[in-house]
């Protein structure tokens, strides 16, 4: 919550954070974790890392089938959040 | 009395107590019995007659029921397949039991003289007018197949009478003491024996049976917390999804009951599931499909016995034999065989003779001799080791070995495959195959012919099959070749997720440390030559 514009995690960061939970190779970001072969525990757990590590909720009625998700789909998501969460840092 | 009886009563005598609570909201025991009525008039106006064969591939709903009970009340046999079978696996049961009408997808079903899709199926069931036509049903007709994977090629359907499941489930009851108050969760397929017997059972005993799916594991928690879920059956991966959602939000639950049957979740999980869970017992049971449940450890003894699966259900006999046959005493390990009320009429089509798993006594009635290890003590409480070398329980999905390897040989260029057996049960999947092709077009075709749970989460290409003294592929072999002995992968030391995600421990198996699993961890590198 308190990076700078410069260490901004990326993408690639964000899937090894997704590779490493769930114990898959994130071969393109857009491929939904269920086709990663991620199952449900693997996925519940990937959620609960993502929002300790962002300090952010995700709301289970919002997000669906977070299996359906990709790594980048989860990871826009965590960006809007913290986004909306951080109205006053937008512009620094 | 006919298994549809059930809900007939609930009907009479508690007609407006909810019957289920699926994503449309709750729906009582007399507005579940109006959709049934609808539903007979729907199967009767569908050509559906007393004997007539009904796959339905449907979800959780209350569609699923309705159609369900109607297909029983006209006397007809309810052949229920996951919703997620390949149109290659789903047409083999439409054909393999000659099904009448085949409620799934067009392609599927199209062996069979009538189809309907699931959702335009419910959909003309609500405008069918209600019809009160309840057959003649003695207690020896078929009910149900159900179809499981066997050691030998593709699934065969269970014949389950009304006689065995009411059996079955005035038995279990009899251990587990569901109760009109309770609410059971049901996150199980319903096509799955262990997800519809929680809703017959609610149905025996007047309770609310709650519909949910894997797809709103996230939502689990507010699930149990907004309808006061009692009941809990379980699978592994659901203790774990439980104890690491309820670890971080330690809601307030009413939840009373744990059940698991199959492989069980790690020692280290259930203790902190009902740890979170304040106030809950476990029930660790045993069972197979061929004769629904074996066997149900009471609550008050797991403490003291956390490794039995409990003492043979009422009505039910288990011995454990040698290799030749003969029975053994108290604490060696044998094959566990029973007898009794629940076990069912045996594979639909396969004669008697051909059936392995069941044998017929002198006495003309059935036992099952399960393919597992396991023994008893002095007590009776009986122990579960292991089961044959081809099966493994995956994702809650019993499957068999040769199934994955029977699918990948159906495919133009492959000559041999050969799925090795995950360590633990729960882990990647292995296949290697020869063949001509690539490691990625064999699993593109694949995943036409195999559902999500029995596919390989590694393929890998060999020129040769070593084979056992049998002639046999020796899998173990195999295993050599494609992950020779060396240092662990470089994947191996990837972090666990929380502790309460180690994977479940084989029965009888120490409960591995948590958090280190030493297994290959799964890898899609698609080929590993």
């Amino acid at each position: 919550m308190n990076q700078s514009q410069s260490d901004q995690p990326t993408q690639s960061q964000f899937d090894q954070l997704v590779e490493q939970v769930c114990a898959v190779t994130v071969t393109d970001p857009e491929t939904p974790l269920v086709d990663l072969g991620v199952d449900s525990l693997h996925t519940i757990a990937l959620v609960m890392a993502v929002e300790e590590r962002y300090g952010i909720e995700i709301d289970p009625e919002v997000i669906g089938d977070p299996s359906l998700t990709s790594s980048a789909g989860l990871w826009r998501s965590v960006q809007d959040q913290l986004a909306a969460a951080l109205p006053a840092r937008a512009g620094s | 009395m006919p298994v549809s009886d059930l809900l007939a009563h609930r009907r009479a005598d508690r007609g407006d107590h909810p019957a289920v609570v699926d994503s449309e909201g709750p729906l009582d025991y007399a507005g579940l019995g109006a959709a049934v009525d609808r539903a007979v008039g729907w199967l009767r106006a569908e050509g559906v007659t007393a004997g007539d064969r009904v796959v339905h591939a449907g979800r959780n709903d209350r569609s699923f029921l309705a159609l369900f009970y109607a297909t029983l009340r006209i006397g007809a046999v309810f052949v229920p397949v996951h919703p997620d079978l390949t149109d290659t696996q789903l047409a083999h049961i439409v054909d393999d039991c000659s099904a009448a009408l085949a409620i799934c997808s067009p392609g599927a079903g199209a062996s069979a003289p009538r189809t309907a899709e699931p959702a335009r199926a419910w959909q003309e069931i609500q405008r069918t007018p209600a019809d009160d036509f309840t057959a003649e049903v003695p207690d020896d007709a078929v009910a149900m197949l159900i179809y499981t994977s066997g050691t030998t090629g593709r699934p065969k359907g269970v014949v389950c009478p009304h006689r065995q499941m009411l059996a079955s489930l005035e038995s279990i009851n009899a251990c587990l003491g569901y109760r009109a108050d309770d609410v059971v969760l049901c996150r199980l397929p319903l096509s799955f024996d262990y997800g519809l017997y929680q809703a017959l059972l609610c149905a025996l005993t007047g309770g609310t049976l709650v519909l949910a799916e894997r797809a709103g594991d996230m939502g689990l928690l507010r699930v149990i917390e907004d309808h006061g879920v009692t009941v809990v059956p379980l699978v592994p991966s659901l203790a774990q999804i439980l104890t690491l959602l309820q670890r971080k939000h330690r809601r307030p639950t009413k939840v009373r009951l744990f059940t698991n049957t199959g492989a069980r979740p790690g020692k280290a999980v259930m203790a902190e599931l009902l740890d979170v869970f304040p106030g809950s017992g476990f029930a660790s049971m045993y069972g197979m499909t061929e004769c629904k449940r074996i066997s149900i450890l009471d609550p008050a003894e797991y403490a003291a016995h956390p490794d039995s699966v409990g003492r043979p259900i009422p009505g039910d006999e288990v011995r454990i034999t040698a290799p030749d046959g003969t029975t053994l005493g108290p604490r060696q390990t044998g094959e566990i065989v029973v007898h009794g009320a629940t076990v069912m009429a045996g594979y639909w089509g396969v004669p008697v003779e051909q059936q392995q798993r069941y044998v017929r006594r002198a006495d003309g009635s059935l036992e099952l001799h399960t393919g597992d290890q396991g023994w008893l003590d002095e007590d009776g409480r009986l122990y579960f080791v292991g089961r044959d070398d081809d099966m493994i329980k995956r994702r809650g999905i019993r499957l068999g070995l040769t199934e994955i390897e029977d699918a990948a040989e159906r495919i133009p260029g492959v000559s041999a495959a050969v799925a090795l057996r995950p360590e633990p049960e729960d882990g990647p999947l292995h296949l290697a195959v020869r063949t001509t092709l690539t490691a990625e077009e064999v699993r593109a075709h694949l995943a036409l012919r195999l559902d999500r749970a029995r596919r390989p989460d590694r393929i890998s290409l060999i020129d040769t099959v070593p084979l056992t003294k049998n002639g046999k592929p020796d899998r173990r072999a195999v295993q050599l070749l494609v992950d020779p002995p060396g240092p662990p992968h470089a994947d191996t030391a990837a972090p666990a997720p929380p502790s309460a995600t180690a994977p479940p421990a084989p029965p009888s198996t120490p409960t591995p440390p948590i958090a280190e699993p030493t297994q290959t961890r799964t890898s899609h590198e698609p080929v590993a030559v």
